[in-house]
Parts: structure tokens; sequence; C-alpha cells
């Protein structure tokens, strides 16, 4: 590479700018600035008008805002804020009182903190002893419906437990006895072992 | 939290079953038996002798009786319940008076093919009911009914 073709070294804007109002800190860099700078008449004139206008600043300072325009300037800011949402704080109390709770809890059943020993390792330690399974008594058990004409159950009484047992003439008296809303067949009541008899057309 | 669930069954549990010990004991306990008769057969159920010498006294012709299957259910006062039987028939009982001082509970029941029928009962004892139903194997549909309990 022919060193001919290279740009001339120029410094970094923010270099240049650091120097300018007198922040550079850098020695060796202060000094080839300056090197730089008498050999290029050009940027001594640009570092001259930045003077200049530097000093112009200073003499020519703008004046603060009256508090009149700091109260105006508020005043918008607070408009383009978002309200706070009202359950922002219900949201923070629950929060504590969770956190709360949560160590109430484990202070007082330190025993949920110890890790649990796994199921194969329960089981090698405390081996379980053998499961009772328990009967149901009888008065436990209330049959509701039973289907096909079973004597007996392991368990449970049915709702016939025994004989079929009939009303007698003076255990029952009839009420009334609705036709029937087809054709007004009405049921006659067998005399003697009461007991209600719709006949068929082949009975009558 | 285990603590507080605990206490809650313990108070809660026995408070429940009072409840529905109290529920119970205001009550009537109604039994409907489903029996089939038929011609075809001889053989009777020997639960049912009873009823089948009864039912043979109107027609000698049936002579098979079986029991098809049992129903029984607690009810209020005033309380419809539906039992359903067989072949989309259902028979609905009603109590409408529970135990009399002369020991008598009045229902309705609303049988197949039949219209409603109101009457006084003893506990403990069943109402042959004959019902017109046939089912598809032509057997006649018979109702028992019981209602319970009865007073000492």
């Amino acid at each position: 590479m022919n060193p001919a073709h290279e740009p001339p070294w120029r410094p970094d804007p923010d270099v240049w700018s650091s120097y300018l109002s007198g922040k550079l800190t850098d020695r060796a860099m202060t000094q080839r600035i300056e090197r730089w700078l008498e050999e290029n008449p050009a940027a001594l004139d640009e570092a001259s008008l930045d003077r200049s206008l530097r000093d112009l600043c200073e003499l020519t300072p703008a004046p603060p805002p009256s508090l009149h325009e700091w109260n105006v300037a508020w005043q918008k800011i607070q408009t383009r804020v978002p309200p706070t949402p009202w359950w922002q704080p219900v949201v923070w109390f629950a929060g504590l009182a969770a956190c709360v709770a949560f160590f109430a809890l484990f202070r007082s059943e330190p025993s949920l903190l110890e890790e649990k020993p796994k199921p194969a390792e329960a089981v090698a330690n405390h081996p379980a002893p053998e499961e009772v399974f328990a009967v149901a008594s009888p008065d436990e058990i209330q049959i509701l419906r039973v289907e096909g004409s079973l004597f007996s159950l392991a368990v449970g009484e049915l709702p016939l437990a025994g004989l079929l047992e009939l009303l007698e003439t003076h255990e029952f008296t009839v009420r009334s006895i609705e036709p029937d809303a087809r054709d007004q067949m009405v049921p006659h009541v067998v005399s003697g072992t009461p007991m209600i008899w719709a006949k068929l057309v082949s009975e009558e | 939290m285990v603590r507080l669930v605990s206490l809650t069954l313990m108070l809660g549990m026995p408070t429940l079953l009072w409840t529905q010990c109290k529920e119970d004991n205001g009550k009537v306990k109604v039994t409907v038996i489903v029996i089939l008769a038929s011609e075809d057969g001889t053989s009777v159920d020997q639960r049912l002798t009873a009823i089948a010498k009864e039912v043979q006294k109107q027609n000698p012709n049936l002579t098979k009786f079986v029991i098809h299957s049992q129903h029984r259910e607690s009810l209020a006062e005033k309380e419809r319940k539906v039992f359903e039987i067989l072949e989309k028939q259902n028979v609905q009982v009603v109590v409408h008076h529970k135990v009399d001082p002369k020991n008598r509970v009045v229902i309705a029941v609303k049988a197949p093919d039949q219209g409603e029928i109101v009457y006084g009962t003893s506990c403990g004892k069943f109402l042959p009911i004959v019902t017109r139903y046939q089912t598809k194997a032509n057997q006649r549909l018979i109702l028992a009914v019981r209602v319970e309990p009865c007073k000492d």
C-alpha cells in the first residue's frame, strides 16, 4: 500500500470538539492536534471561528424560564402522563399479603419445606401395612333399584326381603280411580284380598 | 390451610349427616315391585306365591310369575317420583298424606295404560295392581306397591 494515497490525518469529530471546548485531557492527542493545526491553516481558522462563537455565546446567555413558564410546562407534562389504574394498589396489597401469608405458613409448618422422599424411597423406608378394605354394614347400604329376580345380596337389603305380603281388606281404602285417558277404561277393585285389576278385552 | 379444611370437615360433616337424617325421618319409603306374569310355563317365584294365588283367581291362565325389578325411594309429602320400569314404561307415585294417627298413608299411583288411583293404605304390605300392559314377550305387567315405615 502506498502511503501517498492515504487521506491526511484529521482528529476524530468528538476529539476535535473536546479540544475546541478545552476539555481534552489526553496530552499526547493535544500535542498531535496542535502539530496538525500548524500544518493546516484552514483547520486553525476553523478553531479560531469556533472560539469566537463560544465567546459570543458566553457574552449573550439566554434568560432562564420564568416560574410561570415552568408551571405551564409542568401542567402539559401532567396531562400527558396516563393516570394510575385503580386496581394497581390492590394488586400490590394482595401481593404483599400473599408474601406475608406464604412466609407465615412456612414459618409455622417448616416440614412443608422439607423435601419429601420419592415414592420408591418411602416404600423402602416405611413399607405400607396391608390395606384393610372396610366392609359396609347393611345399615349403610340402601338399595334403590334391582333388576332381575334376586333372592339375596352380599350386603344391603333388597326392597323385597321375604314373601310379598298382601294387604287385607281393612287395611286398604280407595279414594279415587281416574279413567284411562285413551279409552276411559276404569280398573276395578277386586273384593276379598284388595287388588286393582285392569281387564284386557279378552277378560271382559 | 390443612387445619382450616379439617376444621370445616369436622364441623360440616356432622351437620350434613344430621340434616340428611332429619330429612329421611319426614319421608315415606315407597317400594314398587315389577312382576311379569305369563301363560308360558308354571314357575312361580316363591316370594310371589300369595299374589300368584290371588291373580289366578281372576285369570287362571296366568301361570308363570317372575320378579322383573325392585324399586325403592323415600318420598316427602307431595313429592312425585317416576319409576322407569321396562320398555320405556313408567310408574308415577305421589305421597298425598304421610302416615296419619290411624297408621295410614294416602298415595297416588299412575300405572301404564290406566288412570291414576288414589288410595289409603296401611304400612308394610303390598297392593297388587294388575295392569293391561303386555310386554313384547306377551307378559302381563303387575305392580306391587308398599309404603313404609309403620308406627310401632
